[in-house]
């Protein structure tokens, strides 16, 4: 009788949860407005140099008044191409870094030069809603174009940069890596192609590749050749399809990125007995030549090839390529493609040499030097690449030695104590777009008084001498300047 | 008794479904050569960069069906067109295949015999059936994986395959450029980057043909022109 009455409550209980299991939705429902905040900046897109402060305050409007509502803020960018393949994604395709967590928007940028997407996103710290806002933000490299100084402050090197809006920077490598250059600096020279932009920095204790945009090292010397090389007077340069580097009379090459995937540099060039003085002559004829101070002689070279050939007869010739007979001591790209050496011989007498490797008979003009006042002393030359004119210095002199009218005068003079260390002549190499005013006219001028090194510009008069016979900029603070080298702008 | 059935009602409801079970597909175990360069492959002691009186062949092979918890015996043996003798030319020594493993490197050891200078020995690989691979080889499922592999080797230099591509950087081919080549640089695959399995770049190869210019001038500095098997000077036109 109990059971039974278990039973029948059980059953009962069922029944009563099935009925009761199941509520008809009348759509009755009670809403309450939130807070919602919208975003407002005076513009979407934002540009700012690398190394300045980007400096953003949004106006936040709220959707209902005296909330009391508080907001945790975030700035932060990804390295995202635009803003629409975000949208389209809808996800973040990167990890973003987190550049402020304050409303306004005030750091200084380190980002390498490239187009991000910045995000600024607005949390109610109460209801957890979020409002973000994005916007595209374009770096631009800090060191975009303009003047590398290379200089050895304090026993240190450091590669200085004078952008072309005057503005200097002292040691950049340092101030983006942390970390400075091992040695005292040698030399610096920058590569710049479609697919290159970078630049060679030589101490005496090691070498060094760095984006030049940015100065981000890049590699070091055991990963660019393959043998270790001690640096005394080292030269590097881009030529078309491959990049040369010389030092201690040897030469080196790997591809340039154009002609496929550069690895490490060559052993040094073999095929003939040579010594080159570090400088490399290019032309459409003869790609590559150097010049074998040891034999006294021209030598070249062809596109990725790691050796060299002696010339041969040339019927037409100004002078023997393969016997010149004498010390190459400067040299310098002038007009229309052609170099203007200086050699001397046993007696020290100086010679001037035209080399265009260009033509099918590249020995040109030669002459032995007169009329030039203290040319001997003279360990650098400027070539200009409009004229006959070449610059060279002695002490605190600058000089011009009008090729044609085998010739020199002066063009200027410093203070005693304040004496040239290096030349450099302002050539707009790019491929594209209107030459600067300024290329070939603006003569530059490196000088050292006891370790202090200054930078000097000179303007040209169409005569070759400088125009208003004084400098018009003029830049110190820099240790001891070694080398002068252009930064071209990025193609 | 009708609230009986009620209940029996009830239990039976709670019995009624059962979740059946699918039964998975279950193949025979078999093992087989893996090479992502086919079937063969060409060996010569002659080609390597030091001379060696014996040498070993390590073959990839990879086991299919369920992974084993025990260790597992392989064995090749000699088939087909094989005209090596074990123990002369060559041995095979019996491998383990570790528990919970699918893949090993078979050796297989190479003696330099005299008469490799004159002849080329061909051994012709398959698995042998045993208690742990019943069906030895299996049938094969796919690419890359072989129930047979043969090895074809000598004593004697071997033009590489890949030659035509770098007739422009290191010449037309001769048995002592070869040879030349691999002593000064110390490699003997040259096999570009650009070919499947190569590993050379072509900025590597303009490296290459300057230091063996140079090394060949050296040479010649020393003990005049260096000549091929055919009486012709060997030279590198780069």
């Amino acid at each position: 009788m109990q059971m039974k009455n278990i039973i029948k409550v059980g059953i009962g209980c069922c029944l009563g949860a099935v009925l009761t299991s199941c509520v008809k939705d009348n759509n009755e429902y009670t809403f309450d407005d939130v807070n919602l905040v919208t975003v407002t900046t005076t513009d979407t897109v934002f540009t700012v140099q690398q190394l300045q402060n980007l400096i953003i305050k949004p106006t936040l409007t709220e959707s209902l008044s005296n909330t009391g509502d508080t907001y945790a803020y975030e700035w932060s960018v990804n390295t995202t191409a635009s803003l629409a393949e975000d949208e389209d994604e809808g996800t973040e395709n990167s990890n973003p870094d987190l550049l402020s967590s304050e409303k306004d928007l005030n750091v200084r940028i380190t980002l390498s030069p490239s187009k991000y997407t910045l995000k600024f996103t607005v949390t109610n710290n109460k209801t957890g809603i979020k409002a973000i806002k994005k916007y595209d933000l374009i770096v631009n490299g800090a060191f975009y174009e303009g003047w590398f100084v290379i200089n050895n402050k304090n026993n240190s090197g450091q590669v200085s940069f004078i952008r072309k809006d005057g503005e200097v920077f002292m040691d950049p490598i340092k101030g983006l890596n942390s970390v400075g250059l091992n040695g005292r600096v040698l030399g610096a020279y920058s590569a710049i192609s479609s697919q290159m932009r970078q630049i060679y920095v030589f101490t005496d204790q090691e070498a060094a590749r760095y984006s030049v945009d940015d100065f981000k090292l890049s590699a070091t010397d055991s990963r660019l050749f393959n043998e270790k090389i001690n640096f005394t007077d080292p030269f590097y340069c881009l030529h078309s399809m491959d990049q040369y580097m010389i030092n201690s009379g040897k030469v080196y090459a790997t591809l340039a990125p154009v002609f496929g995937v550069p690895g490490r540099y060559s052993q040094s060039f073999g095929g003939l007995d040579y010594e080159a003085f570090p400088y490399l002559f290019m032309g459409d004829e003869y790609y590559t030549s150097i010049y074998d101070n040891k034999n006294k002689r021209f030598v070249h070279s062809g596109y990725n090839t790691r050796s060299f050939t002696v010339f041969g007869s040339m019927d037409d010739a100004r002078y023997d390529l393969r016997n010149v007979g004498k010390t190459l001591i400067a040299a310098d790209k002038g007009a229309n493609d052609e170099y203007y050496i200086l050699m001397k011989d046993d007696a020290s007498d100086l010679f001037y040499y035209g080399y265009n490797p260009s033509l099918a008979s590249p020995a040109r003009l030669t002459q032995a030097i007169k009329n030039s006042p203290e040319i001997k002393q003279t360990t650098s030359i400027v070539a200009s690449g409009l004229f006959q004119h070449l610059y060279y210095s002695s002490g605190n002199k600058i000089y011009l030695y009008d090729i044609l009218a085998n010739s020199s005068r002066l063009l200027f003079e410093f203070p005693v104590g304040k004496n040239i260390a290096t030349m450099a002549m302002y050539k707009d190499e790019r491929w594209s777009g209107d030459k600067d005013p300024l290329s070939n006219k603006r003569l530059v001028v490196a000088t050292n008084q006891s370790s202090e090194g200054e930078v000097f510009y000179f303007d040209l008069a169409t005569t070759g001498d400088i125009a208003g016979k004084n400098y018009v900029k003029s830049f110190s603070g820099f240790g001891e300047i070694v080398q002068l080298s252009y930064r071209s702008p990025n193609e | 008794m009708k609230n009986i059935l009620i209940i029996i009602g009830v239990l039976l409801l709670g019995v009624a479904c059962r979740k059946s079970e699918i039964p998975l597909y279950k193949g025979g175990e078999g093992l087989y050569f893996n090479d992502s360069m086919g079937d063969s492959t060409n060996y010569s002691f002659a080609n390597q960069i030091e001379i060696k009186t014996t040498d070993t062949i390590f073959l990839k092979m990879q086991a299919m069906g369920e992974l084993a918890s025990r260790h597992r015996k392989i064995q090749l043996v000699a088939s087909g067109s094989t005209n090596a003798t074990e123990g002369i030319h060559y041995k095979l020594p019996e491998v383990i295949l570790p528990a919970n493993h699918y893949t090993l490197l078979f050796p297989v050891i190479l003696y330099n015999v005299p008469e490799l200078k004159e002849k080329t020995f061909r051994l012709e690989l398959k698995v042998a059936s045993n208690s742990d691979f019943v069906d030895g080889a299996g049938i094969k499922p796919g690419p890359q994986l072989y129930i047979r592999y043969t090895i074809n080797f000598n004593n004697r230099l071997i033009q590489p395959d890949y030659w035509g591509a770098l007739v422009n950087i290191f010449g037309e081919y001769s048995d002592v450029k070869y040879r030349f080549m691999i002593e000064t640089l110390g490699i003997s695959n040259f096999r570009p980057d650009w070919e499947q399995g190569g590993t050379v770049s072509y900025s590597d190869f303009l490296n290459y043909a300057g230091a063996l210019a140079k090394a060949l001038d050296e040479y010649i500095a020393i003990h005049g022109p260096l000549l091929d098997e055919s009486g012709k000077e060997v030279d590198f036109p780069l």
